[in-house]
């Protein structure tokens, strides 16, 4: 998977589960291989993984463009998913 | 006549700076801090944590226990060297190469956090030091940010609670003229090259989801990729949570639900 594309799909992926998980269990558990240019940072949580590597300034510019490319949808949405399953299930 | 301020009610409104002020007189002592407890989590894949007394805001819906609010009865005071020693202690013992200080503001006392964080440099046993923070303090004033930049193992996680001024009022306590600090912080984090991401509480029983876009196109006026790595809180009925809700006139049994209720 491109960069670009592995990027895109942690940046979601960390919607569903952002910090109580390494970066490289989550990306074993959706079958996503951690890019070569995250590879230092598997043992941290996915969401401190991709703020560290938006400091290295090489990755810095394709992080910013991605994010663009999300921020469409999370702003879309009207909450996150995953609280609002747990509400739904709280109240019935 | 000023108190100081404890659980809010709603209209309750003070100044957060002042408060932390207040709360530094109880919980800071010669560089020394008030801690309840050193113990590691499983939170962030496995933590230790040092639990510290005293904050400078008073959320509704904090999850933190009444060392918060009762900053003056609980803990004891710890110099750095004693945080460090059983911080590091906390991290061999459960085998995490993470750290952080929990509970309350870590930002007060910035006598004993800067030395407690310059210490933490030297360990083997502590990789990365995670801050969390409201972000009052920083927002205040920029060279406290310029203070932890140059710490390798330093990175912050900035957290937010409102995304208008009226809503930061009513939530935290603070008066809304203080509502532009945290994003101050954030700002400065990101100007000073430090490593952090940001939290919001945006659970919707909370934040409307117009706020919570105002929010979120604010971070990304700042920068777009905090807007999309935006770590968005969950409310949970922590024991502390429940009494400062009732406290603040929301009932947690509406609010959470019946089952809801037993889930933390």
């Amino acid at each position: 998977m491109a960069l670009r594309d592995a990027i895109k799909v942690l940046l979601k992926l960390c919607e569903l589960e952002g910090e109580d998980v390494t970066l490289k269990s989550l990306c074993s558990a959706f079958g996503v291989e951690v890019p070569r240019e995250l590879e230092g940072l598997e043992g941290l949580p996915p969401r401190v993984a991709l703020a560290i590597a938006y400091t290295d300034r090489e990755l810095r510019p394709l992080l910013r463009e991605v994010a663009c490319e999300v921020l469409g949808e999370k702003l879309a949405r009207p909450s996150i998913d995953k609280l609002l399953g747990k509400i739904r299930k709280n109240r019935e | 006549m000023w108190s100081y301020p404890r659980m809010i009610k709603r209209g309750d409104k003070f100044d957060p700076l002042d408060v932390a002020k207040q709360t530094e007189r109880m919980v800071c002592r010669n560089g020394a801090r008030k801690y309840t407890a050193f113990y590691a989590t499983g939170v962030y894949g496995g933590i230790a944590t040092g639990y510290v007394v005293g904050c400078c805001l008073r959320c509704f819906f904090c999850w933190t226990d009444f060392s918060r609010d009762f900053p003056e009865a609980y803990g004891e005071y710890y110099t750095a060297e004693e945080a460090c020693e059983n911080i590091a202690r906390a991290a061999k013992k459960w085998r995490v190469t993470k750290a952080r200080i929990s509970g309350g503001e870590p930002t007060l006392c910035r006598k004993h956090l800067l030395e407690l964080l310059e210490l933490i440099e030297e360990r083997d046993e502590v990789k990365l030091f995670i801050l969390e923070t409201n972000g009052i303090l920083f927002g205040a004033d920029e060279s406290y940010v310029r203070d932890i930049a140059g710490l390798r193992k330093v990175y912050v996680r900035v957290s937010l609670k409102a995304g208008e001024p009226e809503a930061f009022e009513a939530r935290t306590g603070a008066s809304r003229e203080f509502f532009e600090l945290p994003f101050r912080a954030v700002k400065a984090l990101l100007d000073n090259g430090v490593r952090f991401h940001v939290a919001a509480m945006t659970d919707p029983r909370i934040m409307p989801s117009e706020e919570r876009r105002r929010l979120i196109e604010r971070l990304a006026e700042i920068d777009e990729f905090l807007a999309a790595n935006l770590e968005e809180e969950v409310c949970d009925p922590y024991e502390g949570t429940l009494v400062r809700m009732q406290f603040y006139g929301l009932d947690p049994v509406e609010f959470f639900g019946r089952k809801g209720l037993g889930t933390t």
